[in-house]
């Protein structure tokens, strides 16, 4: 594997997250003086890219957008080298609106409608750059009117050009795991819930109990998957390969903002095996990263000053 | 707070033995420094950086000595002791 080459991300309906903040209470019906506004380029791909950046690793993020979209500029403003390909339409807008006593409203948009042709296209881009990659990640959900089976067809197409790693949920997380017989990625990422969704039993049941996750987790790895990543929330997470199983809980942390925490997990883990650290050692970055990103407001991004690897705590789980 | 910029001086970069060898100095040191941000007393965060021979780092800390022998350990090719 080519560890020197990029960390291509896959931001296959991506969004421009807007938060609108009110000085006073949202009043339906009457107009407002808006106090302050942020955007944010979001998708889960895009935030990993966004962390590949802040630790130095070279990234790139595929994407269908117009080249000039307000989504393409975000993203060169974050320093993250982007591949735009030919979109459905412009980038969906989803609004978040804050009130002072913390009320949240939001407005998600559907986005575009995608055809065949502009997966197919996709598809075509994630291959070619996928020959210089250190590893491709495939992550979260898929546009309206794309297959549920994108991940899973695109899956034979990447193999011996990268390790791929999957991040995703519902039909399409169904669709991959229907086809591990036939080709498996090199890492999966699921939470309890999704892993629930996969092998059965119960998301809250699985997240207060690591050695039952390790279990679960064990049948993706019988079926091809080389790394199981479970991420738990606060119980940390556990990894499975066919060497063994770990459960890493994190420090006590004041969490500020959950989102973004999986995709800093998932990249603490890329992170770890980009530069050569032990299995174990990865698993401990992993919960670092998901820690960090926690403590962060929004969906803050952590690099590796905000990490603190040493208060983690990583012990084996029987596999059997 | 001092620091000072510094060029790698091991043949496989902050890696391995090298970033274990700092690691360990910096762990017996009594103050905090910090290699580009991270933790001088991690090995793990060390090698999270990827910094290569000949790459320049920032190296941190409250203690001017500690500071200092951080530093000096990260030009050495300590790949090669």
């Amino acid at each position: 594997m080519a560890a020197t080459g990029a960390l291509v991300t896959v931001t296959a309906n991506p969004s421009i997250d807007r938060t609108l903040v009110l000085p006073g209470p949202l009043d339906r019906g009457g107009v407002h003086r808006v106090e302050r506004t942020t955007s944010q380029a979001g998708g889960k791909g895009i935030n990993i890219s966004r962390a590949a950046v802040a630790a130095g690793v070279p990234t790139l993020a595929v994407l269908p957008a117009h080249d000039d979209d307000p989504f393409v500029e975000e993203v060169a403003r974050a320093g993250i080298p982007c591949h735009p390909c030919r979109p459905a339409g412009s980038i969906r807008v989803n609004l978040t609106i804050t009130e002072p006593d913390g009320t949240t409203t939001k407005l998600n948009s559907p986005g575009a409608l995608s055809d065949d042709a502009h997966m197919a296209e996709l598809a075509d881009a994630v291959v070619r750059e996928a020959r210089d990659a250190s590893w491709v990640v495939l992550a979260g959900s898929l546009p309206p009117g794309a297959a549920d089976s994108f991940y899973a067809d695109l899956l034979p197409r990447l193999h011996g050009l990268a390790p791929v790693a999957v991040d995703t949920s519902d039909a399409p997380l169904t669709a991959l795991v229907a086809g591990l017989d036939h080709c498996a990625p090199q890492l999966m990422k699921p939470n309890a819930e999704e892993l629930a969704s996969i092998t059965g039993g119960d998301a809250e049941a699985l997240e207060a109990d690591p050695a039952l996750v390790a279990r679960h987790a064990a049948e993706l790895v019988d079926r091809g998957v080389a790394h199981v990543l479970v991420t738990l929330g606060a119980a940390g997470a556990v990894l499975v390969d066919r060497t063994g199983a770990w459960h890493a809980s994190p420090a006590p942390t004041t969490v500020l903002s959950t989102v973004g925490a999986g995709d800093s997990s998932l990249f603490g883990f890329l992170l770890g095996e980009i530069r050569g650290a032990h299995r174990a050692d990865r698993l401990a970055l992993a919960v670092a990263y998901g820690s960090a990103a926690a403590a962060l407001p929004g969906t803050g991004i952590p690099g590796p000053a905000d990490v603190d690897v040493s208060r983690v705590e990583v012990r084996a789980l029987a596999t059997t | 707070m001092p620091s000072t910029s510094v060029t790698v001086g091991s043949s496989v970069g902050l890696h391995a033995r090298p970033a274990a060898l700092i690691a360990e100095a910096a762990g017996g040191l009594g103050s905090t420094v910090t290699i580009n941000g991270v933790d001088a007393a991690s090995s793990l965060m060390i090698m999270t950086l990827g910094a290569k021979c000949g790459d320049t780092v920032e190296v941190a800390g409250e203690d001017q000595a500690a500071v200092d022998a951080i530093a000096a350990l990260v030009a050495q090719d300590l790949d090669a002791a």
